[in-house]
């Protein structure tokens, strides 16, 4: 039992880190719903509240905030495509480079965005100089870029769980009569699951707010949703930023519940406590 | 459903053999035990049997077709594993159906499969479960459910009542014998408990060393055990060495320490042999005084005594310092720490061991 001294020494420790993490957000929210005169400062709490600046979003940012989801979404499900079989091959093999080609799958952890955005860029300019094609500022070579920084978040939830699988499993399949591609679709996959979804929502958000690589890779017209809002931040700040913000922050959270209440606690439990980590 | 042989079966990893030169020949319909220590090469040969691994020489045949090299798949087995393996992602009768499902039956004939055997391990009512939401006991039979669902040649199993306590154990061992029996398969069965090879099995193989040392029937394998590893493996045992005095039709007779023993037993033995003779405890009388007829008496004192309900076991430290351990009817003994009293025993309850 807590005595009451513990209830309230937890009480005022969780209090201070819920405020702490979630009052940035609640005070973009609530400026966003500043209806009194413009001003290049934050109101919170907002006088006079209305709903006026989320009519006055640019559409640049909608068209952004689109192919930032998309970008993601692709992003995530090619750095599944590598990732899955990856993890797979190495955690179950024993040659003499596993440890060093693990290290290639987990290096984009390493090396800060900026640098890799700086060498994609590179690297596209020494593509067109030498066969005419331009990736900058293309949907694949966007791709190229996120795939890249998303590929290690995946890689690492699924070896995590990988190395926990009970070989006896994929065993029991054979003695059913299933063979190999039978029992990676009906054994190892679904067991393997959970730390493919929570990967692959790292890997999601990974993309969905990088700034530094994808700066680079933007061109006029073809803009991510975070390198939008802060060329918006840095020409001229108005509250719809903080209206645009508002309904990605709403956005964000609404699809957390969703993984969480289908994919989230309920796969977890099933597999034994298979999670990520 | 189908025999198992197994021909001159070698395995072997870099200089370790783990199965050396293993011939079996199991019968159609019988519950055999592999029984051993660890380590002995009983989870290897199964594994053999199943496919997981090949053998470095030596042909494996399910009645007349030579499964050798034939991967796990394709070998018509069923498997039941140490802690089930149960597949966590699929409920109870999701995992039981999957190799009917692998098999291609038809969903109406998967269903009455399923039901079926639910009934067969009285669990219909946790169809619909997962494995995390049942006992050991449950997950057990479902893992055998699972096994037998399509009718194996042979039903593999690895130490499958290792994971639970003593009294289920028990009770499992009979629930396991009557689901064989009821489908009539024939069953390989890895153990190192020997009380349970005892319970369960038509024949027990006794493995040491990569090695068989003796196949027999449980009552043939207790009470004419073919060597010191056997003879102690499989209960208790006393282990006197003697010497061959004199050798007569099927009598023997022994020098134990300056004394007379005189042995039962078929093995023609030269005079001057040194041998090994083993005793049950439960073979061997004790008495306060000197038998009448005093045949294969020993004399000694009481070192130690226990009462352990339904026996008394009491050891007998010899003159020649060895130890004897008698088990008897606590109501008809009664012996005093350090009191003298002779042991005797019949000459055919002697083994005689020549290793």
């Amino acid at each position: 039992m807590q005595t009451w001294t513990e209830k309230v020494i937890l009480f005022v420790w969780c209090g201070f880190s819920y405020v702490f993490l979630l009052s940035p957000m609640v005070v973009v929210m609530g400026a966003s719903l500043h209806g009194g005169e413009f001003s290049a400062a934050i109101k919170f709490p907002p006088d006079e509240p209305s709903f006026q600046w989320y009519s006055k979003i640019p559409t640049e940012q909608f068209e952004a905030l689109a192919l930032s989801l998309l970008v993601a979404a692709v992003a995530t499900f090619i750095a599944a495509l590598i990732a899955i079989p990856a993890a797979l091959g190495l955690v179950r093999s024993n040659f003499k480079l596993k440890f060093a080609i693990t290290s290639v799958f987990r290096a984009p952890l390493q090396i800060p965005a900026i640098v890799s955005g700086i060498a994609f860029l590179q690297l596209y300019y020494l593509i067109f100089d030498t066969s005419g094609l331009m990736l900058a500022g293309t949907i694949p070579g966007m791709l190229l870029g996120h795939v890249f920084i998303a590929t290690p978040f995946l890689f690492g939830t699924i070896v995590a769980v990988l190395q926990r699988f009970d070989h006896r499993l994929e065993e029991a399949s054979y003695s059913l009569g299933a063979g190999r591609w039978r029992t990676l679709y009906r054994v190892t996959l679904p067991t393997i699951m959970p730390g493919i979804y929570s990967g692959g929502l790292y890997a999601f958000m990974v993309s969905f707010a990088d700034v530094p690589m994808s700066i680079f890779l933007t061109a006029p017209g073809f803009v991510t949703y975070p390198v939008e809002l802060f060329y918006a931040m840095e020409n001229d700040f108005d509250p719809s930023i903080l209206a645009s913000s508002s309904i990605v922050i709403v956005f964000c959270l609404a699809m957390l519940l969703v993984v969480q209440k289908v994919v989230g606690l309920e796969t977890l439990l099933r597999s034994g406590g298979g999670s990520a980590r | 459903m189908s025999g198992v042989r197994l021909d001159k079966i070698v395995k072997s990893y870099g200089s370790t053999v783990a199965v050396n030169d293993v011939s079996l020949d199991i019968k159609e319909g019988e519950f055999l035990t592999l029984l051993g220590p660890s380590g002995c090469g009983k989870t290897t040969t199964l594994r053999l049997i199943s496919g997981f691994i090949q053998p470095t020489s030596g042909a494996i045949h399910f009645g007349n077709k030579d499964v050798t090299g034939i991967a796990p798949q394709h070998r018509q087995i069923g498997m039941v594993f140490q802690d089930y393996a149960l597949f966590p992602h699929l409920t109870v009768s999701e995992n039981i159906s999957f190799g009917l499902v692998e098999r291609r039956y038809e969903k109406a004939a998967i269903k009455k499969r399923v039901d079926e055997l639910l009934a067969l391990i009285k669990l219909e009512e946790a169809a619909d479960r997962y494995p995390s939401e049942i006992s050991g006991g449950q997950a057990q039979r479902v893992a055998v459910a699972r096994a037998v669902a399509h009718p194996p040649s042979v039903l593999l199993m690895d130490e499958p009542l290792g994971a639970l306590d003593l009294k289920l154990r028990e009770t499992m061992q009979a629930e396991l014998r009557r689901i064989q029996q009821e489908l009539g398969i024939t069953a390989v069965y890895v153990t190192h408990d020997q009380s349970e090879a005892m319970n369960m099995s038509d024949r027990i193989v006794v493995m040491n060393d990569g090695i068989i040392e003796q196949i027999g029937s449980p009552r043939d394998i207790y009470s004419n055990p073919q060597s010191v590893f056997v003879a102690n493996f499989i209960g208790q045992v006393n282990v006197l060495e003697c010497k061959v005095t004199r050798k007569k039709d099927n009598i023997t007779d022994l020098d134990y320490n300056g004394q007379k023993i005189r042995a039962q037993h078929e093995i023609s033995l030269r005079q001057g042999t040194n041998i090994f003779l083993a005793i049950r405890p439960e073979n061997i009388k004790i008495t306060a005084k000197a038998a009448r007829n005093p045949q294969n008496t020993l004399k000694g004192v009481v070192s130690e005594a226990l009462f352990s309900g339904n026996v008394m076991k009491i050891s007998v430290e010899l003159e020649s310092g060895d130890c004897i351990k008698v088990e008897c009817q606590p109501k008809a003994n009664s012996f005093e720490l350090g009191s003298s009293v002779h042991v005797n025993w019949l000459p055919e309850d002697c083994n005689i061991l020549l290793n």
